[in-house]
């Protein structure tokens, strides 16, 4: 029996001399491992922060939705069937909170803030050869997940602050913070960007300066929001373009007045923009909207233009539908069509807002009115400060994802929608449901909002 | 409902080419050492090693500058889509691998022919799970004891055998994928100007922690023969306990990730077996009976640290819940009580809050008020049914008279729901063709409200009573009996095969003959997400079963 054991014995005893033969990591391809290893890997890696912003859960087509069709310029088709209903619903504050778009937002918004933790969770213990570039992508990281936070402060509210690489997901803590304490975060984030980031290049220490004043506003803080604004004007590094239609499209990529803007490029390579086909008249064939626009523009806002503004034919076809990213695209969802998303006028409009009515606040709205060809306005033009700031910016900034977040910032969300719609003012919600499968899988840690 | 013949013609062209390459490495040494004491008891030792290493590889292939493929192309079929001029334009070529190494050590032990007892331990260790927990050891014991040898049966001549079985033994599970315990990147890439640019970003999570899924299995059974070995079968019972299940879960987005690979939970199964072959007449007929019947009881005992419910979305959004207390993957959502009659009635009822911007109207769906706060929130769901059959049974009969034999196998599956995911289209008029025939009893007004369950025709019911949530309508009564086989033969005579064959036998033979259920789709039998334990019995236009009819010859030489 002794013979026995010893047999017993003996496979235990080969285990224990192959500790390696079982420890595989994947070949071909990359993982967490193996990554984030060098500098050049982290060169790699921010590019895919930015890829979350192209995503038609973000940047592509749902944020559009959210900021921009929610509000009173323009509005769904009407009549909608099948998957464009719950586009409707979102345009007459009938969403529920299984609305699919709901959903797609959240997990396209979270994908990018993951990316960016990650870079931001790992970066400092790899040496760079670059200081400037190690900085440069930390502070590009900051401003991805700030950009995408504040969507989703302005879009959820609250929503869950996730700061650092998730390593267990199942374990997490979710966090679910209020919208103030979102922006907190933000005007914290932004604050080091600017400090990393260079003058130029694709986000700019002004773009941070820039974003930081808006969330500043947003969240009720205008003398915060005055000094940003006021290093993106006197950087001089942004000007306003002389002619309103030379800021979009593919040959105006570099405008100065361009402070940020989401890239895209067409080419069938999976970088093309999905908004001429949602939302222009010449999309093409095979893109959801066909060409037929789901967002119409109100008649409304097309009323709301002063005669002479040269701003109409840039922003407005002659058949009133969205002109300012019309493109030709040869393939669906396939166009070169940048999203600019920060540009100075913004930041001129922006500051207007900080200052408040005064010389100062007209003189930043009189350059963009100048631009569009209108006389100069002051304290004795009619109607409130903040009445005429809201149309300039209505009119200036169109189609550009910032007139839901205006209506809300001004109070005037509920009587403008209400107004509208033709609905209770009680029915027009401020905060976007949060997406129900997002509170079923944490239903200790979620809670929906309030008005939902 | 099962459709006469079909015939599925197949044409594919296919402008890709794949290669699929598998190495297999084993070597294995194994001892034995064996001892018969003295003639009565018999020991057999057995020690084995195992390591084993798989490697596969598959993609396109191309050679070294990784701009022209290997192989040929010629015509123009591949040069549509991937290739032009035989330059490859796109592809990738992925290659995995994976290793086991095990260790296994078994005892046998025989005593005077009537007990018996096996004893086995085998350690196996797998590179898929992560690196701090990839050993399981997994023991197991089981007992026999022969009574039919001992002394005080060897008079009974009823019983030919009778075997009294125990056992106890632990399995474990690593069918996950190669590096489901190492987070994966895949491409996302960016613009720059008019280039593209190349990025990375986190595709699948990590679990340093990920291990063997580990199930506890207790079975106690009799093998009995009884009658001159007229009558005989098995009877079981059995417990099994699966812990540490591997499940691609749903985890909060807000991680960067939909779902993540983890150990959640415990499933207990409970079941009973039992097996019987009576040889009904011996003779020139020959009739004899195999009859099968399980029924078996699934139930999620633990899940996570907190035990919170899992919610899984298969073809069509979350319809399924693993819930402490429920089988694995019920059906989960709101239950139909009814059929709207008139707007008084709408204007009565708990407020709705899943209607669309339209509002219910009449014939839209009444939804129960389960936890009764007056309003239909997302809170009055609740499991509406599950996959996991009640009892299943098989009965087939077999016929020999002289030179014909006859043979009917009839299967029945009861006390099972399948989720209908088709009803969705194909029972409230969306679809142009081929809806259910049930819609002919849908409401169509008050007077005339067909027959009670079926709302009414409504090709965008999100905008008004959103009939077509996740609820009890869709879940149906999948049971059935089916006729699965039948069989008619005649051997031919000796005389007539001259010796050319030692057997020549004519038969005809049908499958799937018939089904008797009240399921309304194709076949009951459907499981679209057949891979997935938390998604089961989704049917989302699965194809009818074909009814095959065989006429043949067996000839042996």
């Amino acid at each position: 029996m002794k013979k026995s054991l010893l047999i017993l014995l003996l496979p235990v005893l080969f285990i224990s001399c192959s500790e390696d033969f079982t420890v595989l990591g994947p070949i071909s391809e990359r993982n967490v491992v193996n990554y984030y290893k060098t500098q050049s890997d982290f060169e790699v890696a921010i590019n895919g922060a930015f890829d979350a912003l192209q995503s038609n859960g973000t940047f592509g087509v749902n944020y559009v939705l959210f900021m921009e069709m929610r509000a009173d310029n323009t509005e769904n088709g009407g009549g909608a069937t099948g998957l464009a209903a719950t586009l409707e619903q979102l345009d007459k504050f009938e969403e529920i909170a299984t609305a699919g778009e709901l959903n797609s937002t959240w997990i396209a918004s979270y994908e990018g803030i993951a990316r960016a933790n990650t870079i931001l969770s790992r970066i400092d213990e790899v040496s760079f050869t670059s200081d400037d570039v190690k900085n440069r992508i930390k502070g590009e990281a900051l401003f991805v997940r700030s950009l995408l936070y504040y969507h989703l402060g302005v879009i959820f509210g609250n929503v869950p602050l996730i700061t650092a690489e998730v390593t267990a997901p199942q374990n997490m803590n979710l966090n679910q913070v209020s919208a103030a304490e979102v922006m907190t975060q933000i005007a914290t984030d932004l604050t080091t960007a600017e400090g990393l980031l260079p003058s130029t290049g694709r986000v700019s220490s002004g773009a941070a300066a820039a974003l930081l004043g808006r969330v500043y506003l947003q969240a009720g803080d205008k003398a915060s929001a005055v000094a940003p604004l006021k290093r993106v004007v006197s950087s001089n590094v942004y000007s306003l373009e002389a002619n309103y239609a030379d800021v979009w499209g593919p040959g105006n990529e570099g405008s100065s007045e361009i402070l940020f803007q989401v890239e895209y490029m067409s080419g069938n390579v999976g970088e093309g923009s999905s908004y001429t086909d949602m939302f222009t008249a010449s999309g093409v064939a095979g893109g959801v909207g066909g060409g037929s626009a789901p967002q119409t523009v109100t008649q409304d806002f097309i009323d709301s233009y002063e005669a002479g503004d040269l701003r109409q034919a840039a922003t407005l076809s002659d058949s009133a539908t969205v002109e300012k990213y019309e493109d030709t695209p040869t393939a669906p969802f396939d166009s070169d069509v940048n999203w600019v998303e920060i540009r100075y006028a913004e930041v001129l409009l922006n500051l207007a807002e900080a200052v408040g009515e005064g010389a100062e606040g007209y003189g930043y709205i009189n350059q963009v009115r100048a631009r569009a060809g209108l006389a100069a306005i002051d304290g004795t033009t009619p109607g409130s400060y903040d009445d005429k700031l809201l149309h300039e910016r209505r009119v200036e900034l169109a189609f550009e994802n910032k007139r839901w977040p205006d209506l809300l910032r001004h109070g005037k969300a509920k009587s403008v929608m209400a107004s509208q719609l033709g609905i209770a003012e009680a029915s027009v919600t401020l905060l976007f449901p949060i997406p129900q499968s997002q509170i079923d899988v944490a239903p200790d840690e979620m809670s929906q909002n309030a008005e939902h | 409902m099962l459709k006469p013949l079909s015939i599925t013609l197949i044409i594919a062209l296919t402008a890709s080419t794949a290669l699929a390459e598998t190495f297999n490495i084993t070597s294995g040494s194994t001892t034995n050492a064996g001892n018969n004491f003295n003639g009565s008891d018999t020991v057999n030792i057995t020690g084995a090693l195992n390591t084993g290493s798989t490697a596969n590889e598959f993609g396109i292939k191309t050679d070294g500058d990784k701009n022209t493929i290997i192989l040929s192309t010629t015509g123009s079929i591949i040069t549509a889509g991937i290739y032009a001029d035989g330059i490859v334009n796109s592809g990738e070529e992925v290659i995995e691998e994976w290793s086991l190494v095990s260790a296994l050590a078994r005892l046998n032990y025989v005593f005077q022919d009537k007990y018996l007892l096996t004893a086995t331990i085998r350690s196996d260790r797998s590179s898929r799970f992560g690196a701090n927990n990839q050993t399981g050891i997994f023991p197991s014991v089981s007992l026999g004891w022969r009574a039919n040898q001992e002394s005080f049966l060897s008079g009974v001549d009823e019983i030919n055998e009778l075997k009294l079985r125990g056992s106890y033994g632990v399995t474990g599970n690593f069918e996950i994928p190669n590096y489901g315990a190492i987070g994966l990147l895949s491409g996302a890439n960016y613009v720059s100007g008019t280039s593209q640019i190349n990025g990375v970003a986190p595709s699948t999570s990590s679990n340093a922690d990920l291990t063997w899924e580990t199930s506890y299995q207790m079975n106690v059974g009799v093998d009995y023969a009884l009658l001159n070995d007229r009558i005989y079968g098995s009877i079981d019972y059995y417990t099994t306990t699966t812990e540490d299940l591997l499940l691609f879960v749903t985890v909060p987005a807000a991680s960067g990730f939909d779902v993540a690979l983890t150990n959640i939970g415990e499933v207990e199964n409970k079941g009973f077996e039992f097996s019987m072959t009576s040889r009904n007449m011996v003779g020139s007929l020959n009739w004899a009976t195999d009859f099968n019947f399980a029924a078996n009881q699934n139930t999620v005992t633990k899940l996570g640290p907190e035990g919170d419910d899992i919610l899984s979305s298969g073809a069509a959004g979350a319809r399924h819940i693993t819930r402490i207390g429920d089988a694995i993957g019920s059906y989960y959502g709101y239950v139909v009580d009814g059929i709207y009659q008139s707007q008084a009635e709408i204007d009565a009822a708990p407020v709705d809050r899943l209607v669309g911007s339209g509002g219910a109207r009449p014939g839209d769906f009444r939804f129960k008020d389960i936890n009764g706060d007056g309003e239909i929130t997302s809170d009055d769901r609740t499991v509406t049914g599950s996959y996991h059959p009640d009892y299943t049974f098989g009965i087939t009969n077999r016929f020999e008279y002289k030179n014909f034999d006859f043979n009917i196998f009839i299967q029945g599956v009861m006390g099972r729901e399948v989720l209908n995911l088709s009803a969705r289209h194909l029972k409230n008029g969306e679809a142009n063709v081929g809806s259910y025939a049930v819609l002919n009893d849908r409401w169509i007004s008050e007077s005339n409200p067909g027959n009670g369950e079926h709302p009414r025709a409504d090709r965008s019911s999100a905008s008004h009573g959103n009939n077509n949530r996740p609820s009890s309508y869709q879940v149906e009564d999948g049971s059935y009996v089916k006729i699965k086989n039948l069989s008619f033969g005649y051997t031919l005579p000796d005389e007539f095969l001259n010796g050319a064959f030692s057997r020549a036998r004519i038969y005809t033979a049908m499958t799937n003959v018939a089904i008797f259920t009240d399921y309304v789709g194709f076949n009951p039998e459907v499981n679209l997400q057949a891979n997935s334990s938390l998604t089961p019995g989704e049917d989302y236009g699965a194809y009818p079963l074909s009814r095959t009819i065989q006429v043949g010859i067996d000839l042996a030489f």
